[in-house]
């Protein structure tokens, strides 16, 4: 699933402030960080999920990187050029970049590391280069739109122009990795992998502990840390009360603890919320009755308000949503107008569509996933389409069954919300709302705009600028009229830092703080 | 209903007062709730209050009354554990009286279906059963707890009627061609009714615990639908910061099934003469 891939990148702010950043970093000492769960897998072709991608993330470079603006920059690459009609990119490799292996990277490995994960879990990554889905497909030997030009650079072809690319390039999925220890390791690369990352990986006791250390010839010079150990601890509170006692350096917020961590007088200083490129939306099926008309969806999304939601039940640790685009993401527009809370409005919508008071309508079913959050948030919505008239019938359902009916079609009104994998519009609003991924590829409110489709599809392959980021806006903002999704508010990354640690960044792409990036720039200061 | 005994019996009487209240209180609920049970606050009004004047037993975490929502819950739970019994008893005495009755071979057959149903750990069972379902429901609560809680039933009647079948009386009825329906129904059941009552009045209270068991797992009652098992797993996430959602539902739960379970005992008192004094 698209929405639950990796997404430990870098940077958006330093942690610590200003004044860390004045001090020289100190080398040495371990960083303890923590998970919840085993990462299932080390091997960037494999992994799906973010914590995986929190580990491969340190042990693994790609051809580029994000930096603080989200901004894809060189990483083994040491320059990328791209054609004037924007299908050709050539990247130059970095000379004298070892795997931890001590072997040279070259050209070649980054052909073989782009294939091996092209037929892997993320493939969807490679699909715009030229050649890829034949290849997928297993009807070609190679990637066609994969050239090495010598042994330090490297040419990929797409089909069409795609703003984005460089953004995939930077995805941990595009990891660079050496074909002999692959080959010679097999299956086992995955629970031993060897890339070029700041930090190499030491050992994995499953379900204990995940310990890295320091790769002391990475190209960017050494990292201060000397080891980085990944305690896997299921239990929220546990986590929450080793760092209390000072077993951990950082940790995530207990649930419903957000506002108590910030008034706590020792845990103050230590405790952050951070946007991230997340929306928690409902959706609607618009393909189906009684949503197909837009009358009864505006009344839905007028009966709504999101304020107790936002405020109290989340503490005021998310942030409330104006359009679909999170505040955080490149291009996020102000000046989207959400159809406001309106009682009065709702009801009249009502009348228009022929259902007065909700008469005719029956219960609707609501579908949603398991958890207590999304359960109170399910009984907020029966509650306050109730004052219009509207009855909701509850129906939960474990996230797969849940996905299925949603995907399938025969969910009618649905919770469903999208992290983005990077930073574009294009990732939220064409993946979501373009007729052609209509079904599992996003779009499952099967919304169908012929005007919107054609907004997007010129966006999509414009360079990034204001024309593109007005054509995203018009459609964004037709998108909200038609009422085929109502935005509840923008995910939050929420995290307790020890002040001694020094450096770590917080990423609108981090979802959690054990996936902050990267950790080659950390320090602690002790 | 040997009344000055009843009178007497302090477990019974307090039962009978504990359940009286409770009983009236669900059927008042409409009027004695001062608030709509399902409306959240507005905005972003006041959630998890204190209990106070207003809200007697304080607010959740969306800022519903839960007064009003123990009461309406109430309703629920002793309707669920009342009615269940209620269907349960039906079922338990039309194969309590047949196996006793008629004896043999369908007494041999009906009991061992009644020890294999027994003998599954029905909370358990009853999972496994809801699971079955497509949706989570009351509707399926009440349908499983029925199918597993006949068993008790089914065996107290049939020894009753074990006893009573060669009484003169019934061997009067037969000899004159009375038909096997008309002796099971009007010589052997009105006979076998304190026994029946007894065991019925102590099935509720286990009714009710199973159905907040159920619910508490989010397989009983479902939004909006309250339950006092539904209302405690909705406060569970809070025994810290705000006890008080969990425990008046906990409460008025653990009291109900008492009052019942001391009635039941009195009864049990009062209609054996084995434990009169």
């Amino acid at each position: 699933m698209r929405k639950l891939a990796g997404l430990a990148v870098v940077v958006a702010l330093a942690l610590a402030g200003a004044g860390a950043s004045a001090q020289a970093p100190r080398a040495g000492g371990t960083l303890r960080a923590v998970f919840s769960a085993d990462p299932p897998t080390l091997d960037p072709a494999h992994a799906t999920d973010t914590t995986s991608s929190a580990v491969i993330r340190q042990v693994f470079d790609g051809l580029l990187e994000l930096d603080e603006t989200l901004t894809p920059v060189p990483a083994l690459a040491r320059r990328v050029d791209a054609s004037a009609d924007g299908r050709v990119y050539t990247f130059a490799l970095r000379p004298g970049v070892r795997f931890h292996n001590g072997r040279e990277v070259r050209a070649a490995d980054v052909k073989y590391s782009f294939e091996r994960a092209a037929k892997g879990k993320r493939p969807w990554v490679f699909e715009k280069i030229s050649g890829a889905r034949e290849f997928i497909k297993g009807t070609a030997d190679g990637i066609g739109g994969v050239r090495l030009v010598d042994d330090l650079t490297i040419e990929l072809r797409l089909d069409r122009p795609f703003a984005p690319f460089l953004h995939l390039m930077a995805y941990d999925a595009a990891s660079i990795v050496p074909r002999e220890e692959v080959e010679k390791r097999g299956p086992g690369f995955a629970s031993h992998p060897v890339g070029t990352g700041a930090f190499r990986f030491a050992s994995w006791r499953r379900d204990d502990q995940v310990v890295l250390e320091r790769f002391p010839d990475h190209f960017r010079g050494s990292a201060p840390l000397d080891r980085v150990v990944f305690r896997i601890i299921p239990a929220e509170i546990t986590r929450f009360n080793e760092y209390r006692a000072g077993q951990l350096d950082l940790t995530d917020v207990p649930t419903g603890q957000c506002r108590s961590v910030q008034n706590d007088p020792q845990l103050r200083g230590e405790a952050a919320v951070w946007p991230t490129l997340g929306t928690h939306g409902l959706r609607f099926n618009v393909a189906k009755p009684p949503f197909d008309d837009a009358r009864l969806r505006r009344a839905v999304a007028h009966a709504i308000d999101p304020t107790l939601i936002v405020e109290r039940l989340l503490e005021g640790c998310v942030y409330p949503a104006r359009g679909i685009l999170p505040p955080a993401l490149p291009g996020y527009s102000s000046g989207i107008r959400r159809l406001a809370f309106d009682r009065g409005r709702a009801k009249q919508l009502l009348v228009e569509a022929g259902h007065p008071g909700g008469r005719g309508l029956g219960p609707i079913p609501f579908n949603f996933n398991t958890g207590d959050l999304n359960q109170r948030i399910a009984e907020v919505l029966q509650a306050q389409l109730r004052e219009i008239g509207i009855a909701l019938e509850l129906r939960r359902l474990d996230w797969a069954a849940h996905i299925k009916v949603v995907d399938d079609g025969s969910a009618v009104f649905f919770r469903q919300g999208w992290i983005a994998d990077y930073p574009d519009p294009e990732n939220f609003l064409t993946v979501l709302f373009h007729s052609r991924n209509i079904g599992a590829a996003g779009n499952t409110s099967r919304y169908r705009n012929a005007a919107v489709d054609r907004l997007l599809d010129e966006a999509d392959a414009m360079a990034p600028g204001p024309t593109r980021s007005a054509r995203y806006h018009q459609a964004e903002q037709a998108i909200v009229d038609d009422a085929v999704w109502i935005s509840l508010y923008h995910y939050s990354s929420r995290a307790l830092v020890k002040r001694s640690v020094k450096g770590l960044e917080r990423s609108a792409l981090s979802s959690a703080p054990e996936f902050l990036a990267p950790l080659r720039r950390v320090w602690l200061d002790r | 209903m040997p009344r000055p005994d009843a009178l007497r019996h302090r477990g019974f009487l307090a039962g009978a007062a504990l359940f009286a209240v409770f009983a009236a209180a669900s059927l008042g609920a409409p009027w004695l709730a001062a608030h709509d049970p399902l409306d959240v606050a507005a905005g972003a009004g006041a959630t998890l209050e204190r209990p106070s004047a207003a809200h007697p037993f304080g607010t959740d975490v969306l800022g519903r009354d839960l007064f009003s929502r123990v009461l309406w819950g109430g309703r629920v739970s002793l309707a669920v554990g009342i009615g269940v019994e209620a269907l349960a008893a039906l079922l338990g005495c039309a194969v309590g009286l047949v196996a006793g009755y008629y004896g043999g071979i369908v007494d041999a057959a009906l009991m061992r279906i009644t020890d294999v149903v027994m003998a599954f750990p029905s909370l358990v069972l009853a999972i496994g059963l809801i699971a079955v379902f497509e949706r989570p429901g009351l509707d399926k609560v009440i349908f499983v707890l029925v199918a597993l809680g006949w068993t008790t039933i089914a065996r107290v009647v049939r020894g009753a009627v074990l006893a009573l079948k060669t009484r003169e009386h019934v061997l009067a009825a037969r000899a004159l061609g009375v038909s096997n329906l008309a002796i099971m129904t009007r010589h052997l059941l009105p006979n076998a009714l304190g026994s029946l009552l007894v065991a019925a009045t102590i099935g509720v209270g286990g009714n009710m615990v199973a159905e907040a068991g159920l619910s508490f797992l989010g397989l009983g009652a479902q939004s909006p639908t309250i339950s006092w098992g539904a209302l405690l797993a909705d406060g569970q996430s809070f025994l810290a910061s705000a006890p008080w959602v969990a425990v008046f539902p906990g409460v008025a739960l653990l009291l109900a099934v008492l009052g019942i379970n001391l009635l039941g005992d009195g009864l049990r008192d009062l209609l054996d003469p084995r434990f009169r004094e």
